[in-house]
């Protein structure tokens, strides 16, 4: 086995002998100067509005931010006093059910258990 | 400041151009994809150039986008070979030509190509960086982001690869 310098050599030597017909093409270079050349150009078109760099300050975005969190506070009633008087008025309202006829079933309920007494209700349903 | 990166990256390209072109070349092994890619590595510098502070050679700096550029090159063209894949292939290449037609046929820098084209990757770029570019460890480390002793471990395992590949293509002999 070579040692490692004369390996060293000996692989450079060939290496460079397969690749010394490699070039980096004038054609190519052109591709490159011309990509070069189209970056640098100064756009002449305006860009549409969704393309339009927006830039506001940072005391105005937190403001906004914050006007919407309070407005969603206050509309979803968050930071207010619910007594308990008003959640026990609020579970006692009453919650009707209508079934067919637009009966309400408390009244079909009353109906049907007046017809079976005999001195009560208004009559048969 | 346009117009001088414009003439920087230029001269860049006259100075450096052919150098990576050819590395690149003996790292994808493949002349078109070779150009695309050197063609990318200045255009990518000329649109980075605000990231080059100068600590390195422009050199190594576009050596190390030319070395990212190929191994995704490489990944998208699945043509990243494992090492227990790599016995395989040489014994079907043998079963369609003999070998001494084969000898005859391809010359000594071809056949080191070929041997150098079978090695992972990992250890292809480390070879060609140290005995084509004749690059210093340190350098080379400073390309791959690396520390030198990983690289020192790649090269000694990538040269061993390298060896035994040769060895069976007839290219060297056993140390006496």
């Amino acid at each position: 086995m070579k040692k490692n310098e004369d390996f060293k050599d000996w692989l450079r030597e060939n290496l460079q002998e397969e690749t010394k017909e490699i070039y980096f093409s004038e054609e190519a270079r052109n591709k490159v100067r011309e990509s070069m050349h189209m970056s640098s150009k100064p756009v002449t078109a305006s860009p549409r509005w969704w393309n339009k760099r927006v830039s506001l300050p940072r005391a105005v975005v937190s403001f906004c931010l914050a006007g919407l969190l309070l407005l969603t506070a206050v509309y979803t009633r968050t930071f207010f006093y619910v007594s308990p008087q008003e959640i026990a008025r609020l579970e006692a309202q009453p919650i009707i059910f209508l079934h067919n006829g637009n009966i309400p079933f408390g009244a079909l309920q009353h109906q049907v258990t007046a017809s079976l007494e005999k001195d009560k209700g208004v009559g048969k349903p | 400041m346009e117009d001088r990166s414009w003439e920087k990256v230029d001269d860049w390209m006259r100075l450096y151009g052919d150098r990576i072109m050819r590395a690149v070349y003996l790292i994808v092994d493949d002349y078109h994809l070779a150009e695309e890619i050197t063609q990318e590595v200045f255009v990518k510098s000329y649109h980075s150039l605000q990231n080059f502070r100068g600590e390195a050679s422009p050199y190594t700096w576009l050596y190390r986008i030319a070395i990212n550029l190929s191994r995704d090159y490489l990944k998208r063209k699945s043509k990243v070979k494992f090492l227990p894949l790599l016995a395989e292939e040489q014994h079907s290449d043998n079963l369609a030509e003999s070998l001494e037609d084969k000898i005859a046929r391809l010359t000594t820098g071809k056949r080191i190509r070929d041997c150098i084209n079978k090695l992972p990757l990992i250890y292809r770029e480390v070879i060609i960086l140290y005995y084509f570019e004749d690059m210093k460890l340190s350098n080379i480390a400073q390309i791959l982001k690396q520390s030198e002793g990983t690289i020192k471990s790649k090269l000694s395992r990538g040269r061993e690869f390298l060896e035994n590949t040769m060895r069976k293509e007839g290219l060297v002999n056993e140390e006496e």
